[in-house]
């Protein structure tokens, strides 16, 4: 049972189509496990339907309708590849990376995709060449407390596999939290088993702030 | 929702009546519950004609109404004049060779039309993915049966929900235009406007909640 979710703002974000690829791989893989989060994205890209039902009408040439017109040929075939009737309707949720995540990350259960970072961390960076956000799987071996540490910019975390808990309560499967700039906190995963997290990041200014102390000595390459 | 479409109108153009633009005001208060004979109801009837019968005519009907929107849409998000009619026009042939995918008990025509505007800008003028959840992954969370009943606005009418957004106070309304018009983040409204970002937060939560409100309200 999902008790932490993204805010409204980041929703609104992803359904305006304003957030970065690395805050809508986040949202997206939520939106996988959230049917609630879901549909309130649904309701505010209706809103989005209504800016645009509403918008002006621009000049349309007779030119691009014909050339558009005539194109239509090229795909006679309707494409038709979702058929949402079949989709598992359960209230029990399955365990595994959802889609997106798995195609970004490759498949978490071979070793080899992990770097190991010292103190019971491991990590998966993710969609590197981004300048604004850091992206990246991280592994907390069950039991073990990661340091405590500060945040030099915002940074949220998904739960995907296995739990923990830190001054601000306990997180699971599909749980999100934010991080403010400034804001403390020690998680500490669960015990016996490893907590799987996805974790965005607002790229730290510079190493030597106090996301890059952190992320350093236990995370960095 | 089961939904046996019956069409309810001639498809000519001539009893189509446009929706007035926020600025203008809204006119027509009609009180209809099902919408039918609504721009979303022709809009669908056209869009499933496409779809079963490849029917350029109906294809025609829709070009006709939604480009000018689509193309007037993406010079409010920016897009630049040279690629202006490229882009509304590449958006025009998703819509004809993707028909078979909208689905009318999820939503509106419109509101299909914006995701696709949305992806196209984000595709080829920012040239970004946008990672979405896959319908068909057997990870995903589903509803419990009987719940997709509560995608509140997918039921209003687009007319409605323009109705709604026009009442909201101007301050929740301009967060809303930044977002929709200029596709800036929250994050992005905030430095612009000089607004804390708490600020910025609190209004597209009570923006949300007061169209909620307004929208139950009506529906009752
Ligand atoms: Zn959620």
């Amino acid at each position: 049972m999902i008790t932490h979710h993204p805010n409204d703002a980041l929703l609104l974000d992803y359904a305006s189509g304003a957030a970065s690829e690395p805050m809508s791989l986040l949202i997206a893989t939520h939106l996988a496990l959230c049917p609630s989060c879901r549909r309130k994205v649904a309701d505010y890209e209706a809103i989005g339907g209504a800016f645009v039902s509403n918008c002006g009408s621009e000049k349309i040439s007779r030119e691009l309708k014909s050339e558009t017109l005539a194109s239509l040929d090229d795909f006679l075939d309707v494409e038709t590849c979702h058929d949402t009737s079949i989709g598992t309707r359960s209230d029990e949720p399955k365990a595994g990376i959802p889609q997106p995540l798995s195609d970004y990350c490759g498949e978490v259960d071979n070793k080899d995709v992990w770097q190991w970072a010292g103190f019971g961390i491991k990590k998966i960076p993710l969609l590197e060449i981004h300048d604004k956000f850091e992206c990246y799987m991280l592994a907390i071996r069950g039991g073990k407390k990661v340091p405590s540490h500060d945040h030099g910019g915002s940074e949220w975390t998904l739960v995907l596999d296995g739990a923990f808990t830190d001054e601000a309560g306990h997180f699971s499967r599909g749980d999100m939290v934010e991080m403010r700039e400034g804001e403390e906190h020690q998680p500490m995963a669960d015990a016996g088993k490893d907590c799987i997290c996805l974790v965005v990041a607002e790229a730290p200014v510079s190493l030597t702030g106090s996301v890059g102390r952190f992320l350093n000595p236990f995370i960095g390459n | 929702m089961s939904f046996e479409y019956t069409p309810q109108f001639d498809t000519s153009r001539s009893d189509f009546v446009e929706l007035n633009g926020f600025v203008d005001g809204m006119s027509s208060h009609q009180p209809s519950v099902t919408g039918r004979g609504s721009d979303d109801e022709r809009l669908a009837h056209w869009l499933s004609l496409v779809a079963e019968k490849r029917d350029k005519i109906s294809f025609g009907y829709l070009f006709d109404h939604l480009a000018p929107k689509i193309k007037g849409f993406l010079r409010k998000n920016g897009t630049s004049e040279v690629s202006l009619d490229d882009l509304t026009q590449e958006v025009m042939i998703k819509i004809w060779r993707y028909a078979g995918q909208f689905d009318q008990k999820k939503g509106k025509v419109t509101t299909w039309v914006f995701t696709i505007a949305r992806n196209a800008r984000i595709d080829l003028i920012r040239k970004e993915n946008r990672p979405e959840p896959d319908v068909n992954d057997p990870v995903m969370v589903n509803d419990p049966p009987n719940r997709s009943d509560d995608i509140l606005f997918a039921k209003q009418t687009s007319t409605r929900i323009s109705e709604a957004i026009n009442e909201l106070p101007d301050e929740q309304k301009e967060i809303l235009k930044y977002a929709f018009f200029e596709e800036k983040s929250h994050a992005e409204i905030a430095a612009q406007t000089g607004l804390p970002l708490g600020t910025v937060k609190s209004r597209i939560r009570l923006a949300f909640q007061r169209l909620k409100k307004t929208l139950t309200e009506l529906d009752i």
